[in-house]
């Protein structure tokens, strides 16, 4: 074992589990582009302790670390706790926490406003992130700042960074009891890593892969409450990519935003079409030992470091006609690792693996109704 | 047993010795059949997509399995229950200590522990077991895990590992002229030699003298030439009164050097680590510093060794070992100001094995207490960066900050702090990067901003990295803070290669953060970060003491403790103030332990571990 797994007590003290029980299977995963908030998931360990002891140390809800050395590649809250010979304990990242917050702004009034919606949920609900650095939008996301439901800040979030072509991601901070740290980005267009001429090859499949997404908006409304009136549709099109491979074509309904101008919707399907890539599906992951992948520099790779939303340069690839290029490299973007701590190789899967649900993934996150009210 | 050695499990002798509180009951193990198992390597088997076989990894090795039958003989049959009762409640225990001497011509053999776990104990029922049972005759069949490896019964202790508060060192001879010096047959030159910018140094070299020796390896048709030159002189009694540690720079011509064995008057010096470390000129070399352990000594001798590998069919290279620069010091070289202090610990065994080590000062508080151990491979590598310091704003000196000089970081990267690593003693990897600054008036948040590059020269090979840190400081205190992760070197270079790495640091906008020291620590090592405060030593409050202790099987948990009495009296868990915990590995044969107290001038470390074999613990 090389990772600590360090518990907060409720009186906020760090507690490293090793020094106290015994600890083993630790594994955890990170995400970037999984339809679930990204960042640090889930994590999982067992211990082993004398139900005796008095002073439980850990919690559901309490905060949990996983320290490799000085740097600190896991942090989340603990969500099950189940008894046993070995308790199983499974935590999952600070991203989560965004589903229990509400968009409100500062007199609890339902909000479109990203920057409020966050600082407000800081302020009002305790969420564990850093307060913002720079802005992620002061515009209101809906047809107008005040929206006539509440929303979840993880909606919004969401669906606002779809709008704009990124994903949002909260992470470890630097060091051990940081707040979590919220990442608005695209995916990288340069690679982390090099993943070198061994055992990683990710297919390709057919499934799953669209070259133009149709979007229906509500562009007008009527009355008091205000119900639509009108409708219009904006596209987004590779067309490189349906000249070679065919044209295919997905709807998407963004009505259920409520009002939109032309110009948001635009941006909604020029998200959605950016963040998918317009390319075929991965058929698998691949597990990666550091004598495999390396930083671009030849440093092997630390395994607990490696993060989802990172790039990986293959350099063993299958085209899409499914042969084997030496040679030619292929980037692709990590969606999902998944480590067990002292194992020798990491569970990488890229963003955009075959098994992903194409239609939840052009949808916007439900019921968000960011209707104005 | 009665010709295998001595066995003794749970402190039941299994060897037909007494056993307490059992008149006359004796057990036998039967050799027949008695195996202490091997360990299991753990490895994890990937395929090569466009070559054959598959890479196989792994450094984990799975418990062993003890397995051997026991007769035991008892004068009644209430005896050889009791013995029962006894001895299965040591099998069943969740750990116990089997302990085995081994027999052989020269007597037993020492001492070799393996720490085994809950075992299966079953009775035998063979021909004849009736009747046996009739003259309290019984047998045992058993498997008892255990962990892989053994250890030995008494723990190796290397304490006296001091840092003085105040440095001084000087030098013996600066190697300058080859006055006095000899090396067996070999020839002894001083030189400026191709390798060196400037100041003469003493030079042995193969084509002076023609002599090294050659392994042929028949399988890659390479040929393995080794060159030693064992350096001597005799001077004027030299007192190491004060100054207990001997060191000298070095280089070799071709890839590989070592340093040893030194003797003084014959006695062996103990190896004490190595350091990369400029030379007068600037020429990167390595420092080896030794532990003297006479008072005084008139003749030296220094054995340097450099190798290299070559085709079967093609003339070696010159080989050459360049010797400059004799100190004796009270500190180990550049341990600074007495807060900070490396030392590179032999280490018996062939095994990795869990090692506690205790940091104490006298009267002071220790501070923030940082402890690294790692691997020493020989190249020389350091976290501490001002040492290899090469520009940056003006420094002042000072006696009681960790590096000994502190400087106002710039406000652009121009003029930056920076420092210059050589590759060769980076191990690629992942390294975190801290620094201990303050500020001049808090609260404020600042950014330290940080570039690492690769350069031959001052030509940059490829892109710089960057990382930055927003860095809270609620006091105008001095405060070690984590920078960010860099993973070295940016570009790799080619073993031998004269490239070094650059480690560039400043605060965007703003100049008025002190610095005091950098350090680049490897994820690879294993580190514990403790703050042990800094105010009068006191139960319950600030601490003079640091225990870290690793887990073994009779300490599961094993535990970090700090308190202010030598024997732990007052330790208390530090778990809730950690901001690293590493469970310390000692690995054979050389470990190197980096600390940092920043409060504690002329401190001590003790280190102590079961030294580990494979399944015979040598004396």
């Amino acid at each position: 074992m090389g990772c600590e797994v360090v518990a907060y007590a409720d009186n906020g003290e760090a507690r490293p589990l090793s020094l106290e029980c015994e600890v083993s299977g630790v594994t955890w995963e990170t995400g970037w582009g999984t339809q679930q908030p990204d960042g640090c998931q889930e994590a999982q360990f067992q211990v082993a302790w004398d139900p005796r002891d008095a002073s439980p140390l850990v919690g559901i809800g309490r905060r949990v670390e996983i320290w490799d050395g000085p740097a600190v590649p896991y942090v989340g809250t603990i969500t099950d706790i189940q008894p046993g010979d070995r308790w199983t304990i499974t935590a999952w990242g600070l991203g989560s926490l965004a589903s229990n917050c509400l968009c409100l702004d500062g007199s609890s009034n339902p909000t479109s406003v990203p920057d409020t919606a966050y600082d407000q949920a800081l302020a009002r609900a305790g969420l564990p992130w850093a307060a913002r650095s720079s802005s992620i939008s002061s515009v209101a996301f809906s047809g107008a700042t005040s929206t006539t439901v509440f929303n979840k800040l993880s909606t919004l979030l969401s669906d606002y960074a779809a709008s704009v072509g990124k994903r949002w991601a909260v992470w470890p901070g630097l060091t051990p009891g940081a707040p979590g740290q919220f990442v608005l980005a695209a995916d990288p267009t340069t690679p982390d890593y090099l993943l070198l001429p061994s055992s990683g090859v990710v297919g390709v499949a057919d499934r799953d892969f669209v070259t133009h997404v149709y979007g229906r908006y509500v562009s007008a409304t009527t009355g008091a409450p205000p119900v639509p009136s009108s409708w219009a549709t904006v596209t987004a099109a590779n067309a490189a990519t349906a000249a070679e491979f065919g044209r295919r074509e997905e709807g998407m309904d963004l009505t259920v935003l409520g009002l939109l101008t032309a110009p948001k919707a635009q941006a909604m399907v020029d998200g959605k079409i950016g963040l998918l890539g317009a390319r075929m599906g991965w058929t698998n992951g691949f597990d990666a030992t550091p004598l495999e992948l390396v930083r671009p520099g030849g440093a092997p790779a630390r395994l607990a470091l490696v993060r989802a939303g990172e790039m990986v340069r293959i350099c063993n690839v299958v085209d899409a006609y499914g042969q084997l290029l030496p040679g030619v490299t292929m980037d692709v973007v990590i969606g999902r690792t998944k480590y067990a701590d002292g194992a020798e190789s990491i569970g990488i899967t890229p963003v955009g693996l075959v098994e992903r649900d194409l239609l939840g993934l052009l949808s916007v996150s439900d019921p968000a109704e960011f209707v104005a009210a | 047993m009665s010709s295998g050695g001595i066995l003794v499990h749970g402190g039941v002798d299994l060897s037909g010795g007494a056993i307490d509180d059992l008149p006359g009951v004796t057990v036998y193990t039967d050799t027949k059949g008695f195996s202490t198992g091997s360990p299991q390597p753990l490895t994890e088997a990937l395929p090569r997509l466009l070559l054959d076989g598959e890479e196989v990894t792994g450094d984990r090795s799975s418990n062993r399995s003890l397995t051997y039958s026991i007769e035991v003989k008892a004068p009644t049959k209430a005896l050889l229950d009791q013995f029962e009762d006894l001895y299965a409640a040591v099998v069943d225990s969740a750990a116990s200590s089997f302990l085995w001497k081994p027999d052989g011509p020269g007597g037993l053999g020492a001492t070799t522990v393996f720490e085994a776990f809950r075992g299966k104990m079953a009775q035998r029922f063979d021909d004849g077991w009736d009747q046996a049972e009739a003259v309290f005759l019984r047998r045992y069949d058993l498997e008892v895990p255990a962990l892989p490896f053994a250890r030995a019964l008494d723990r190796t202790v290397v304490d006296g590992l001091i840092v003085d508060p105040v440095g001084s060192s000087s030098v013996i001879d600066s190697c300058d002229a080859a006055t006095g010096w000899s090396a067996g047959t070999r020839a002894v030159s001083a030189t400026t030699d191709s390798f060196l910018t400037a100041p003469m140094a003493l030079k042995a070299a193969s084509e002076l003298d023609g002599a090294w020796t050659a392994s042929y390896n028949y399988d890659a048709h390479t040929i393995t030439g080794t060159f030693t030159a064992t350096f001597q002189k005799t001077f004027a009694p030299v007192s190491m009164t004060g100054t207990k540690y001997l060191s000298f720079w070095a280089i070799g011509h071709t890839g590989s050097l070592s340093a040893g064995p030194v003797t003084v008057d014959g006695t062996p010096c103990l190896p004490r680590g190595s350091f990369a470390e400029k030379n007068a000129a600037g020429d990167w070399g390595v420092r080896f510093v030794f532990e003297c352990p006479v008072a005084s000594w008139t003749t030296i001798q220094i054995a340097m060794t450099t190798s290299q590998v070559y085709p079967w069919d093609s003339p070696p290279l010159r080989m050459a070992v360049i010797v400059d620069d004799l100190k004796r010091s009270n500190q180990p070289p550049a341990a600074t100001t007495g807060y900070q202090g490396v030392w590179s610990i032999p280490v018996d065994g062939s095994m990795r094995t869990p090692g506690s080590l205790e940091i104490k000062h006298a009267s002071s508080a220790l501070g923030d207490v940082m402890v690294l151990t790692y691997d020493d491979l020989g190249n020389g590598m350091r976290p501490d960066l001002r040492r290899l310091r090469t520009g940056g704003p003006a420094t002042s000196a000072s006696s009681t900050v960790v590096s000994g000089a502190t400087e106002l970081l710039s406000s652009s990267a121009t003029g930056a702090f920076t420092a210059r690593i050589p590759v060769s003693s980076l191990r690629p990897g992942s390294y975190m990067l801290l620094a201990r600054t303050r500020v001049s008036s808090s609260p404020a948040t600042i950014t330290i901003s940080a570039t690492a590059g690769t350069y031959f020269g001052t030509t940059l090979v490829g892109t710089l990295s960057t990382i930055s840190a927003a860095t809270a400081y609620p006091s105008t205190n001095y405060q070690i803070n984590q920078i960010g992760l860099f993973h070295l070197p940016t570009r790799k270079t080619r073993s031998g290669a004269a490239a070094e790495v650059e480690i560039q640091l400043w605060t965007p906008g703003v100049s008025t953060v002190t610095l005091d020291e950098v350090w680049l620590v490897p994820l690879d090592a294993v580190t514990t970060r403790v703050p042990c405060g800094t105010s009068a030593p006191a139960a319950g409050g600030s601490s003079s003491k640091l225990f870290i202790d690793s887990p073994t099987v009779s300490d599961r948990y094993g535990g970090v403790w700090v308190g202010t009495q030598a024997d732990g009296s007052d330790a208390r868990t530090a778990g809730p103030e950690l901001s690293a915990l590493g469970r310390h590995i000692f690995r054979p044969s050389k470990t190197v332990v980096f600390v940092v107290c920043t409060n504690a001038k002329g401190y001590s470390v003790a280190l102590s571990y079961h030294a580990r074999s494979h399944s015979n613990r040598g004396a």
